[in-house]
């Protein structure tokens, strides 16, 4: 009786030990299934809002992005962003899901402030986001839209109309609700 | 009888003395405790630090107790920047990264239901710095050195950006520590 005694302590010890010193083993997170927006839709023109500021400039992969030709064919979201910041990395995964869900129809650009270069390739490797990444040094474009801090949310309409601002970001079911009502989904 | 195909002494079963049976789990229990020993002792080891709270006074708009970072131009006290403590000799005392920044209401108004109002960024971490006392300064990033002042209770350093004047005056332990 007293060795089961001993036994029972000593098992004890040792699960409280694994218990105390160790992180449970998290089951993965199965992935979002996106659904993709129609392509044929029709993209509402907000006339009664103001210009957006409007450049041209290459992404972290050297393609050319020019905001004007994007809202030439439809909405544009603006995600400013930065690499330590733990809001817009919770979020990057919505905002790529977004990308990816009206990829014909909106487009998503990301624009990243004053950033160390080898943060910005670890970033960018680690999260993938699926949609042009600019890094924006001088901080021109975050000027031209008053972004004072990361995360900052711009919805633009077709024919670059500003619709709104998300000062301190926003999920990305909201800008969802403002896209869709944009292309009249 | 189950029997050890080594030693053809018996097992750890039913058949085996109860003496055995003992010393197998005093063995167990020593070794469970020398595992806890060496696997939960490292912060045991942490070096001495000090509370810190730098208040970065951009009095920017935002969501209380949202997570801040400075504003254009403070946008290099950030979550994540390097930063150096140094005496005044210029010897390196520590070095760390800034916590994310948390909001705190600037001014002593009630705004209604304004979810965005007037607000600090204000960073509570441990300095790594044992010994509390004057002529440290902290530098962050390339950015010019900040004089730290002491705090009393608890004893711990504070300093504020753009000036620093108010945050010698808020309690460290107002804002607890860091996020």
């Amino acid at each position: 009786m007293r060795s089961l005694g001993i036994r029972l302590a000593a098992a004890g010890l040792v699960l409280a030990l694994v218990a105390g010193c160790s992180s449970a083993d998290a089951v993965p997170p199965e992935p979002p299934v996106v659904v993709v927006a129609p392509s044929e839709v029709s993209a509402v023109v907000a006339t009664d809002a103001p210009e957006a500021p409007a450049f041209s400039t290459i992404d972290t992969e050297g393609r050319q992005v020019d905001l004007a030709d994007l809202w030439a064919t439809g909405p544009v979201v603006l995600v400013f962003f930065a690499t330590w910041c733990s809001v817009c990395v919770n979020r990057q995964s919505e905002f790529s899901n977004l990308a990816e869900r009206y990829g014909q129809v909106a487009k998503v650009v990301g624009i990243l402030g004053q950033e160390k270069v080898p943060e910005v390739q670890t970033y960018l490797a680690d999260h993938a986001p699926g949609f042009p990444v600019i890094l924006d040094e001088q901080l021109k474009i975050w000027r031209d839209y008053a972004v004072a801090e990361p995360p900052f949310v711009a919805l633009i309409s077709k024919d670059g109309h500003l619709v709104k601002g998300w000062p301190g970001g926003a999920e990305a079911s909201e800008v969802q609700a403002e896209l869709d009502q944009l292309l009249s989904l | 009888m189950l029997v050890t195909r080594a030693s053809g002494k018996p097992a750890l079963g039913h058949g085996a003395s109860p003496r055995l049976r003992r010393s197998w789990t005093t063995a167990v229990a020593v070794a469970a405790l020398a595992l806890g020993a060496v696997s939960c002792s490292a912060d045991e080891a942490a070096p001495a630090t000090s509370p810190m709270l730098l208040l970065i006074k951009d009095k920017s708009l935002r969501v209380p107790d949202s997570e801040c970072s400075g504003v254009i131009p403070l946008n290099y006290l950030h979550n994540g920047a390097d930063y150096r403590v140094k005496d005044s000799s210029g010897k390196v005392l520590g070095t760390g990264k800034l916590p994310p920044g948390k909001a705190i209401p600037a001014l002593d108004v009630d705004f209604g239901k304004a979810a965005r109002i007037p607000t600090f960024c204000s960073m509570s971490f441990q300095l790594p710095v044992g010994t509390v006392g004057d002529g440290l300064s902290l530098l962050i990033e390339d950015a010019a050195p900040i004089a730290l002042k002491v705090a009393t209770d608890p004893a711990g350093f504070t300093a504020s950006i753009p000036d620093n004047d108010d945050a010698a005056s808020i309690p460290l332990g107002d804002l607890g520590g860091g996020r």
